[in-house]
């Protein structure tokens, strides 16, 4: 097996919660806390939690979108986390993201044109006759008119901006690419448009995709590996088969069975929780999911688990949940 | 990998490519008021452009033996008790009021944009702190006393009048381009920007401040009317205009002539001064309607 | 009689570009204890019937082009604005998508709930309290008696859309409109949410309005469900025969485009080609005809109407509709 083309070890990322007349720093929110996964060239590793459980600040502290608190990201064999000034520009043509607002994610005054060639600009890539052609190109592979090329983003519906976005994602060829719900503010007769798209240009161009969604069912279609977090913590990662056959953590569970079906012949035993998501800032001890969860024993609330693969070496399946494996021992516990 | 393996997405349906600016101006043409207004505006503009070339207003300093003449063939709107023609006065001050407005809203708006787009992008940091504490003490110190202290400090410099309401009055617009650049930095475009390696200078400059323009287009005519406003009071108070002749000035002489009974000179420059904030006011207004994204229909 | 009857209800707006007719002959019925389930994509119009029906479309740039909307056999769009701001919040109550917006952010969820008891119930202020407690207890609020003293901003997403449903519940309405009441919360929130409206409309014999754009949604709560296009309704019947024998074209297309959690990957989804037409430019004929696998020639000259097939279970407007499948 090759090298990965991206790997994360230990990424953290907390934000400073600033309060009183000092603005001094009063707390941590621990959007992302020590993550560690490998993306592998041309396969797509889905993420899905609950709003807030750090699934953005994770895609964006890789991108060094923000700077990470901790930990390290490496494309290749490059150290993303200490590149600087025009490595950091270097590195950025081979890592892009696509997001989720259609509306948010052009600039309105800014011709579809002008978006594409920006960083064809910035990076000082080839003539201003091969720009445009390349502009031109970008819009066959997402499937838009050249017609379009001079036109604003408000003429164009949501689906259509998407795929300028994801274009504009294209421009620099680049070996990666973070989703972060790329599809979620689509209409489903859309967004699996959109979805079919992101696969071709997956095969047609190699690239590993990180894919971002709430929706279980969107990543399940569109993923090789799967990951879930909570409050900041992976809590299980698998290939989409194991996960989605054999779900091991209780929170995995939950979220599976609380997805609506449509189908109403589908008896759903449905696992509904009970309590809300506890706060980053104040994440509870021990297990980050005992507030909630249905399986909570008593070292639960003191002991906080480890990941373990259940899997294979060839096919790891890693979950961090005490109902597994062996009983932890006391100097288990995190601090 | 060509366009036949994705579904096409159909075109929008719009014949021909529409800018926010076109669907602005657009909306701009079909709202009435604007427009009369707007021509209010230009007949204003074509006064003061008439003066600049020499056309009109000629003989604005030009004495004449009849003192306080009441309006005739010959004197439009009268004398004034030095001889002087009212009418004449009053065109030639059309000249002034622009001169100052448009200087003044001009460098007003461009330090505002600036200031407020740097403080904006920085914001935590310290070139925002900076600027906030200059704004902070600009904006402690009354205006007038300000003005007095500016014009005491350049005496005699034509242009303390001007220096003055600059300084004062970029804050404002600064204030609203920050919180502006604020929300826009939180926009995905932006971060985009970042992604793909865009310098931070050109992000200001290519993809926040464009989306600013609609702020300061506004701002600049709100400041123009407010120069105006200003000059006629600074004028009053006599720290103003020092060479030539403004509907401040006019007003100010009249107060010796109203306590005679005679209103010629103080109702010419009032009207004058009236019409053109009204309309300019006006004219802002319909502005600010047309580039409203959200009133974009 | 059913309890909601709404008859060819047509709504045009007012735009920059034209008139554009947002609702155009919808027609629809909630009988007692039912829950009817409204779904289909962005700017159908779903929100505009809901509210047509609560009286609350913006006038101008909206109006009520034609139709009738009966309520308990009354016809509400002659109702005076005083007689239906008495009909909204006791008879007629509603939940909206954004319960942040749609609660008062300067007052306790006490001062909300029984401003509204003490309006439409005429109780006292003590007893509004405490029949308020109640109602928070009775959607699942944890120590309601605290609670109840907390400002909106002091509640998490999925406990203030249970504070909105409180609310809408708290004087017993006989119809609730809930315009996509768990889009804005996450999957295992939206399941407390649903299960819970599913329970009190079940205990009070509430009729339910659920409009959502998931088809999940529809399959797990409602009894009926109408499916919309371009501001018609395209097919309605009984949730179990539209989703395992949809007749419409555009029902089947977006039954196939869900992604759904499956044993085996699909190597591509299905789509639907193309995109919703444009109110103020429709195609002529049938909406769906340019996206349409099955037009057939006369689908480009007339609109079809909602066509009621004897052995079908559900109806759908479409000249050349699925073959009906008996079970
Ligand atoms: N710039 C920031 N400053 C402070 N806190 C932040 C910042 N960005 C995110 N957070 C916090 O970090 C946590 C994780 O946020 P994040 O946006 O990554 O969640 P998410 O999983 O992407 O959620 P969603 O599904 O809602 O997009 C949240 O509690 C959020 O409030
Ligand atoms: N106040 C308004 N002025 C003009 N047009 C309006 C107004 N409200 C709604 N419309 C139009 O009516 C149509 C239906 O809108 P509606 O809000 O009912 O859609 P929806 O089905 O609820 O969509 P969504 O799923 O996005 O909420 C849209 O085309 C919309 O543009
Ligand atoms: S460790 Fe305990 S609380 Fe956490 S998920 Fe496993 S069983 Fe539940
Ligand atoms: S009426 Fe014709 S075009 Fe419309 S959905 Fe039916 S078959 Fe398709
Ligand atoms: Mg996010
Ligand atoms: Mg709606």
């Amino acid at each position: 097996m090759s090298t990965p083309l991206l790997r994360v070890r230990g990424l953290t990322k907390h934000f400073p919660v600033k309060g009183g007349v000092l603005r001094r720093t009063v707390a941590q929110v621990k959007a992302v806390d020590g993550v560690s996964f490998d993306i592998e060239r041309g396969k797509t590793l889905g993420l899905v939690g609950e709003s807030g459980c750090g699934k953005s600040t994770l895609g964006r502290a890789i991108l060094r979108l923000h700077e990470p608190t901790e930990g390290e990201v490496f494309l290749e064999e490059t150290d993303v986390t200490a590149a600087s000034g025009s490595e950091l520009k270097r590195l950025r043509r081979n890592m892009q993201i696509i997001f989720q607002d259609p509306f948010a994610s052009l600039s309105p005054r800014r011709t579809v044109f002008e978006t594409l060639r920006e960083p064809l600009d910035v990076h000082r890539i080839g003539t201003p006759a091969e720009r445009r052609k390349k502009v031109e190109e970008l819009l066959e592979v997402v499937g838009l008119r050249r017609a379009v090329l001079h036109r604003y983003p408000h003429e164009f519906s949501g689906g259509q901006r998407q795929r300028v976005g994801i274009a504009r994602a294209l421009a620099l060829n680049p070996k990666f690419i973070v989703a972060d719900e790329a599809v979620s503010a689509l209409d489903v007769s859309v967004q699996s448009q959109v979805l079919n798209l992101i696969d071709d240009l997956q095969s047609e161009f190699g690239i590993s995709f990180l894919f971002i969604s709430h929706d279980l069912a969107v990543v399940q279609h569109i993923s090789h590996q799967v990951g879930v977090m909570y409050l900041g913590k992976l809590v299980e990662t698998a290939s989409a088969g194991d996960l989605y056959a054999d779900p091991k953590h209780p929170y995995t569970q939950a979220l599976m069975s609380a997805i609506p079906v449509p189908d109403p012949k589908a008896g759903s035993e449905r696992i509904v929780l009970s309590g809300d998501v506890p706060s980053p800032m104040n994440p509870p001890s021990g297990c980050p999911f005992h507030t909630r969860c249905p399986a909570a024993m008593p070292h639960c609330s003191t002991i906080e688990p480890r990941m373990q693969n259940l899997g294979s070496e060839a096919q790891p399946h890693w979950v961090s949940c005490h109902l597994y494996g062996d009983t932890p021992q006391a100097d288990n516990s995190a601090d | 990998m060509n366009a036949t393996t994705t579904t096409e997405a159909a075109p929008a349906p719009r014949k021909q490519s529409e800018s926010l600016w076109s669907k602005a101006v657009g909306k701009f043409l079909r709202d009435r008021w604007g427009m009369a207004s707007l021509l209010v505006v230009l007949v204003y503009l074509g006064i003061a452009l008439g003066v600049w070339a020499g056309l009109w207003g000629t003989d604005w300093n030009t004495l004449t033996p009849t003192i306080n003449a009441e309006a005739s063939a010959e004197h439009w709107f009268g004398t004034n008790r030095n001889g002087q023609d009212i009418f004449e006065r009053a065109i030639f001050s059309t000249k002034t009021a622009f001169e100052i407005g448009l200087v003044v809203a001009i460098l007003s708006t461009i330090l505002g944009a600036v200031m407020g787009a740097i403080s904006g992008f920085f914001a935590g940091r310290w070139p925002d702190e900076i600027i906030l504490w200059l704004k902070g003490v600009l904006d402690s110190i009354p205006f007038y006393l300000f003005v007095a202290a500016v014009a005491f400090a350049l005496q005699g410099y034509a242009f303390s009048m001007h220096v003055a309401m600059v300084a004062t009055f970029w804050t404002t617009t600064a204030r609203l381009v920050r919180a502006e650049v604020i929300r826009l930095k939180g926009f995905e475009f932006v971060e985009a920007a970042h992604a793909l390696g865009v310098p931070e200078l050109r992000i200001i400059s290519r993809h926040i401040i464009p989306n600013t323009t609609h702020i300061l287009l506004v701002q600049a005519t709100i400041t123009f009317v407010s120069a105006i406003k200003s000059e006629v009071i600074l004028s009053f108070l006599g720290l103003g205009v020092k060479n030539g002749v403004s509907w401040g000035l006019m007003i100010s002489e009249s107060t010796n002539e109203v306590t005679t009974g005679f209103f010629n000179n103080f109702l010419a420059a009032s009207a004058f001064l009236f019409v053109l904030v009204m309309a300019f006011n006006m004219f802002s207004d319909a502005l600010q309607d047309a580039l409203d994204p959200k009133k974009t229909g | 009689m059913a309890l909601l009857e709404v008859d060819n209800l047509q709504v045009e707006f007012a735009t920059d570009r034209g008139i554009a007719r947002a609702i155009d002959g919808v027609s629809f019925e909630v009988n007692e204890g039912e829950t009817l389930g409204i779904v289909g994509e962005s700017g159908c119009g779903k929100s505009v019937t809901s509210l047509s029906i609560m009286g609350l479309i913006p006038r101008p740039p909206g109006r009520i082009a034609g139709g009738e909307i009966r309520f308990a056999g009354e016809n509400l769009t002659r109702l005076p604005e005083k007689a239906y701001r008495k009909l909204r919040g006791s008879d007629i109550s509603m939940i909206f998508q954004e319960p942040m917006t749609a609660l008062n952010p300067v007052f306790t969820i006490g001062n909300q709930i029984s401003d509204v008891l003490r309006r439409h119930k005429g109780l006292s202020r003590k007893q509004a309290r405490a029949r308020g407690i109640e109602m928070l207890a009775e959607v699942g609020i944890p120590a309601p008696e605290k609670r109840i003293d907390e400002y909106p901003h002091q509640l998490s997403g999925g406990m203030r859309q249970r504070v909105m449903i409180a609310m809408a519940l708290s004087c017993d309405p006989k119809l609730l409109i809930a315009d996509e009441p768990t889009t804005a919360l996450d999957v295992t929130i939206q399941a407390q949410v649903l299960e819970l409206i599913k329970k009190l409309a079940a205990d009070h014999g509430t009729a339910v309005i659920l409009i959502t754009h998931d088809l999940g949604v529809v399959a797990e709560t409602c009894d009926r469900a109408a499916v919309m296009y371009c501001g018609k309704i395209i097919e309605q019947g009984p949730v179990d025969a539209l989703f395992e024998y949809p007749r419409h074209p555009y029902t089947a297309g977006l039954l196939a485009s869900v992604p759904r959690i499956r044993p085996d990957r699909l190597p591509r989804l299905p789509t639907i080609p193309g995109i919703v037409p444009d109110l103020l430019d429709l195609p002529r004929g049938c909406r769906f005809r340019d996206r349409c696998g099955q037009a057939l020639e006369r689908c480009g000259q007339f609109d079809p109407e909602l066509n009621a097939d004897n052995d079908a279970a559900t109806v759908a407007a479409c000249f050349n509709p699925n073959p009906v499948v008996t079970a």
